[in-house]
């Protein structure tokens, strides 16, 4: 999308600016106002958040669904939890757990990958299976007994208190959305999309489809065993195999869809959701699966895409009170999208209903929308 | 496209609405399973003699009952007629003192005037304490009227049936006792959490509890992933009493207390009775391969050996199965006569029912099914299927499971019993009694001090467990025999072990549990519970 | 060999449950490329209310209770099509497949609250009597169920290849678009296929929650089992379908039987289906067109 350079006031103070700061604040200064208890729910919904932005990516932005990318945070909880044992420092062991979750998905990515439709769902499914009554019931895994993760520091940075385990995980995660929101606005991130709305379109297009989304499951997978890591430094210890079945990844599977499955943000505010789920609704006596199905069908049938969507279509509503633009009937695509704005563009109106008799068409050009 | 979009909304609607009623129907059924008793009281108690005791007992500030007075005449009258006569001293010490067995729970007013000094001058809680002037807050989750005692269940998901009545035994029995004045002044503030059996909820609950609610230990609890959560107890320097004993890793952790049997003693005894008292000599076992499952099994062999049996072949299973057709299969082809159980009550019946598909008929011996439902949910096949409890079976009449299942049904008259309820009962015992014990300025230290003199505590329910060691524990139980309208009947007094098979079974619960795990954290901290116990 | 055929037979009475289950899943597939994983729980919700409502409170006999808890699996079925699926199924794979996430969840809890967290013993219009093979035997409900199955995808393969319905739904897995062009009742026809797999779940509850009896989640986990059958049949064929359930089935025995490893057969299910994609992959694929 073109954006035009020009250094306004009105830019450098654009909502999402302003929100996103405001949004760093909190993050970095709630957990000083906060009781303990507060600080582990805020490092498990870091953490999820990290699975958040793993199956925003995956799901959000390339349509592969995955069954069994809880299986992949266990690969990293126990993995990691051997690493850290054995005096690997928390810097190195992250890569390394990348590495290995990103090798691990290859195996079943390669051959699935390849094929359309859901051949990578049931796949991961039967990996999710697999892996809970096979591979993480191993003794050389993690077997019937619990082995202590230890917490150790970050760049000299402590993490034995759940508040500091907290900003570590916050720090990876910065570094995560950072590179998801850069990829996603290069050429790689358009074709990942291209290859969402149509893989025959994006084939046309000359693009070879397999390597993204093999790759794409790849980081993915990487994401979300680092996020397996963190999960066992939070407990200290290795949770058995049954908290990483397939259940689980269903339960995973909300996080894009109550967040939003197409913004980043969606994965953050869907991991605070799955973090937070249980203590809240415990504070009304309720349980945890009948809310989370609630919620679920409720968002979905709402037809939002996640909160995001929901603030997306709030603020959209709050500008046309504003600025007066009433029903909106179809799309309008300019035509010289790349060209200097300076020049009008031509624009193609397609009209998606009948439109009353001496309705006026009024087309409005909205600077650098990247979103909408 | 407005068609669509009414329809969208007509379907929201409509799935708000159903989920809605969901709600309502979700609280009503909790109601049902776990009747409040706030609404039992306020009916005509029909042999609601606990009923009378409780306004009686808490009106004079609950001087009357611990004073070892006469106690007021409703109180007498459920447990003594049981005991046939003799009133009941003191409200958790009634029944071990009637039946004669002077073990530490009868002594425990005695040891603790003499071996405390300090409590002494308050007379260690053998005399009620008036609110207020017990100490105040001597302790985290502390009060001078309350103490605060936390708790997790898994409410959903696997096993979800048992959680909730568990729960309600041992909140039954703190509400008997503070009914009855409490303890010092102070009544007991059960908290429970509920975790959906996640590491999650299992982690967030503690955190919760620890932090939040400030409980001064935990308390009964039926939850999964206690493997898990040493290291936060011992970052807490929390005491967890009453845990239902599911991992090996309670039995060997310095925080736990867990009251039940473990694995591996349960497996000791199993296999001595199927090996010497039914002469069985080609064992199978089906086990769950998690939690409690291992250790039964390894001890299984081990004992079934030193017996003159031998254990042909064994067949795991996880938590979740669909059948377990395979494993019958396996063991009906490795020509067993009999099948060992160290599998949860749930996989039990679905081994039971999967045999009697290919007509197989072995021995059953289950060691985790001593509830109604096990047999009844086993069919046909499940007639003379036998069963092990290390607490005295809930259906018997002896006076303290008569007073057990009086207590439990007069809180919560739709309960329904089972060792795991058992099991979360006599964690509320042996903490009111470790309470007792540790007088009115109490803190975790001396509780802990207190629970730990209690090494052959009788915990009313025919299991004396020793909480100075709980994985030395002198195991023992009876056995159960399902009859033909498959309702469990006691088959056997209480047994413990053999001089063949305590040879094998001299060493702890760990020796299913390698070694390795945390042994640094582990000795260090035993050390530091040890220092801060002398 | 006795032993082997022991395996044999349990396997292939687990695996006609999974063929069961798999033909609803795949007819559903079909038309509506929505992965239904409410199944499990449809026959769970089915199979409580017989017990409870059908047998229990209304104290119908064996026969009329089964037949109307197969069409009450049907409803839901159909309903969950209806009320729930349809309106996010242009949205995509990922608002299908987590609206009957939600409608899983939903149905399991709604049995817990319903009729509480339990494992009833089911009844069976068919004898429990064991028919001995060898050393091993099944029971007649299970040569029954077998039977059924038999029964259900011949009927099946012949409403969708000898029908004006069976045409349509070819149509509609080929091109809704063009299907509706021509005049075919599309969403009738999908709603239809839904019932359909509603139905099967039903009887697929009724039928193995007799043989164990099952929490309101495991059925859930036969589910699972069935998909994973249903793609190495290629997600789109009956008959394959049908073939990959008793494949399945026969694999958790066999490999179970003679390795004794837990975890085994969950191990060669994935690698099976891991080998059976490799090969697909150097194929033309048949995503779309439809196989008989």
């Amino acid at each position: 999308m073109a954006r035009a350079r020009t250094p306004s006031l009105m830019r450098l103070f654009s909502v999402e600016r302003v929100g996103l700061v405001v949004l760093a604040a909190a993050a970095l200064l709630w957990p000083l106002f906060t009781p303990k208890v507060a600080h582990f729910y805020g490092t498990l919904s870091a953490t999820y958040a990290l699975v958040g932005l793993s199956l925003v990516i995956l799901v959000g932005w390339t349509g592969q669904i995955s069954l069994g990318h809880a299986a992949f945070l266990g690969f990293g909880c126990y993995i990691g939890a051997k690493l850290l044992n054995h005096n690997v420092p928390l810097l190195l062991a992250i890569p390394i757990i990348a590495a290995a979750g990103a090798g691990i998905s290859l195996v079943l990515g390669v051959p699935s990958l390849r094929l359309r439709g859901v051949y990578l769902t049931i796949t991961t499914l039967a990996f999710g299976v697999a892996c809970q009554r096979y591979f993480f019931t191993r003794p050389q895994l993690r077997g019937s007994n619990a082995v202590e993760v230890p917490r150790k520091s970050l760049l000299g940075w402590s993490t034995q208190s759940d508040r500091g385990l907290y900003y570590a995980v916050l720090v990876v995660l910065s570094v995560a959305l950072l590179l998801a929101w850069n990829i996603r606005r290069t050429d790689t991130g358009r074709v990942l999309f291209a290859i969402r709305d149509s893989e025959v379109a994006a084939a046309a297009m000359g693009i070879k489809i397999a390597p993204y989304k093999v790759g794409v499951f790849a980081a993915s997978a990487a994401i979300a065993a680092i996020a397996g890591l963190f999960y066992g430094m939070l407990f200290r210890s290795t949770p058995g195999a049954d908290q990483f079945g397939v259940l689980q990844s269903l339960f995973y599977l909300a996080m894009p869809v109550l967040g939003g499955a197409e913004a980043i943000l969606g994965a953050v505010i869907g991991g605070s959701f799955l973090a937070t789920g249980q203590p809240l609704v415990n504070l009304f006596d309720v349980r945890l699966y009948l809310v989370s199905s609630v919620a679920l069908l409720l968002m979905l049938l709402s037809g939002q895409d996640g909160v995001v969507g929901m603030l997306h279509t709030a603020r959209k509503t709050l500008a046309d009170a504003i600025r007066g633009e009433p029903i909106r009937y179809g799309s309008f695509v300019p035509e010289t999208v790349n060209a200097h704005l300076d020049r009008a563009p031509v624009v193609h109106v397609q009209i998606t209903e009948p439109l009353p008799e001496g309705t006026v068409i009024r087309a409005r050009l909205v600077r650098g929308g990247a979103h909408t | 496209m407005p068609r669509s979009r009414t329809l969208r909304v007509l379907a929201a609607t409509a799935a708000a609405t159903t989920l809605l009623s969901a709600c309502a129907a979700s609280s009503d059924v909790r109601q049902a399973v776990a009747q409040r008793h706030a609404a039992e009281a306020a009916a005509p108690a029909g042999g609601g003699a606990l009923a009378a005791a409780a306004p009686a007992a808490a009106q004079p500030g609950g001087t009357a009952i611990d004073t070892g007075a006469a106690p007021a005449a409703g109180t007498a009258a459920a447990p003594a007629a049981a005991t046939g006569g003799a009133a009941p001293v003191a409200a958790g010490a009634a029944p071990a003192a009637a039946t004669g067995k002077a073990g530490k729970k009868g002594a425990t007013t005695a040891a603790a005037t003499a071996g405390q000094p300090a409590a002494a001058a308050a007379g260690g809680c053998t005399a009620a304490a008036p609110a207020g002037g017990n100490g105040g807050a001597t302790d985290a989750g502390v009060t001078a009227t309350t103490i605060k005692i936390g708790g997790t269940f898994f409410n959903g998901g696997y096993l979800d049936k048992y959680g909730k009545v568990s729960e309600n035994a041992a909140r039954a029995y703190f509400d008997y006792i503070n009914d009855n004045g409490g303890i010092c002044g102070r009544k007991i503030q059960y908290v429970t959490c509920d975790t959906a059996g996640t590491a999650d909820g299992t982690t967030g609950c503690l955190t919760k509890l620890a932090n939040q609610d400030k409980v001064f230990i935990m308390g009964p609890s039926l939850d999964f992933n206690l493997d898990i959560v040493q290291p936060t107890l011992a970052r807490q320097k929390l005491p967890w009493v009453g845990s239902s004993g599911l991992y090996g890793e309670e039995f060997t952790s310095p925080w736990m207390y867990p009251t039940q049997l473990s694995g591996p003693a349960v497996g000791a005894l199993i296999a001595e009775y199927a090996a010497t008292k039914l002469n069985l000599k080609k064992i199978g076992v089906s086990f769950l391969n998690d939690v409690a499952g291992p250790g039964c099994t390894q001890r299984v062999q081990k004992v079934a050996a030193a017996n003159g049996a031998q254990v042909v072949k064994t067949a795991s299973n996880t938590e979740i199965e669909t059948s377990l057709d395979s494993q019958v299969a396996t063991l009906k082809n490795a020509g067993v006569d009999s099948v060992l159980f160290c599998n949860d009550p749930v996989n039990t019946v679905k081994f039971i029912q999967a045999a009697q598909r290919v007509g197989w008929k072995p021995v059953f011996v289950g060691g985790y099914v001593a509830a109604d439902d096990v047999p009844q949910a086993a069919g046909s096949n499940g007639k003379g299927m036998y069963g092990f409890s290390f607490w005295d079976f809930y259906k018997n009449n002896t006076p303290s499971v008569s007073k057990y299942r009086q207590i439990t049904e007069y809180y919560f008259p739709q309960t329904f019993h089972h060792f795991y309820e058992q099991a979360c009962y006599v964690g509320a015992e042996a903490i009111v009694d470790a309470l007792r014990k540790a007088g009115p300025n109490l803190t975790r230290d001396d509780f802990v001090k207190a629970l730990k003199t209690f090494t052959n505590y009788d915990s009313t329910l025919g299991l004396k467990l020793n909480f100075a060691d709980l994985a030395g524990t002198a195991p023992s139980g009876v056995m159960l025999k399902a009859d033909d309208n498959l309702v469990w009947q006691t088959a056997t007094t209480r047994f413990g072990l053999n001089k063949s098979s305590s040879g094998v079974a001299n060493g702890t619960a760990g020796d299913a549990l390698p070694a390795a795990i945390m042994p640094e954290r582990r000795s260090q901290a035993r050390s530091v519970a040890g220092r801060r116990a002398s | 060999m006795n032993k082997f055929l022991g395996y044999v037979i349990s396997g292939l009475a687990n695996g006609t449950i999974y063929a069961l289950v798999a033909l609803g899943v795949v007819i559903t597939y079909r038309v509506s490329r929505v992965i239904n994983l409410a199944q499990g729980a449809t026959g769970v919700l089915a199979a409580f209310l017989f017990h409870y409502t059908l047998m229990g409170k209304f104290g119908m006999p064996v026969a009329i209770a089964t037949v109307v808890a197969i069409l009450f699996g049907a409803m839901l079925g159909a309903g969950v099509e209806r009320f729930a699926v349809r309106p996010v199924r242009h949205r995509g794979a990922l608002a299908t497949l987590t609206v009957t996430t939600g409608v899983l969840l939903m149905f399991s809890e709604l049995t817990v609250q319903i009729w509480g967290p339990n494992n009833p013993p089911i009844a069976s219009v068919f004898s429990d009597h064991v028919v001995h093979i060898g050393n091993t035997g099944v029971t007649v409900h299970q040569l029954a169920t077998a039977a059924l199955v038999l029964l259900i995808s011949g009927g099946l393969y012949l409403l969708l290849a000898r029908t004006w319905f069976g045409a349509g739904v070819t149509a509609i897995a080929q091109d809704p678009g063009a299907a509706r062009i021509v005049g075919l009742p599309v969403n009738g026809i999908i709603t239809a296929t839904w019932a359909i797999g509603g139905a099967s779940a039903a009887l697929a509850g009724l039928m193995y929650i007799h043989l164990n009896s099952l929490d309101q989640i495991s059925l859930t986990f036969v589910l699972i089992s069935s998909l994973v059958a249903a793609a190495l049949g290629g997600f789109n064929s009956l008959p394959l379908a049908g073939a990959g359930g008793l494949a399945v089935g026969l694999i958790f025995s066999l490999s179970q039987g003679y390795a004794s490893v837990a975890g085994i057969g969950e191990l060669l299910v994935f690698v099976a289906l891991l080998v059976v994609l490799a090969v697909r992959a150097g194929k033309p694929q048949l995503d779309v067109v439809a196989e008989f």
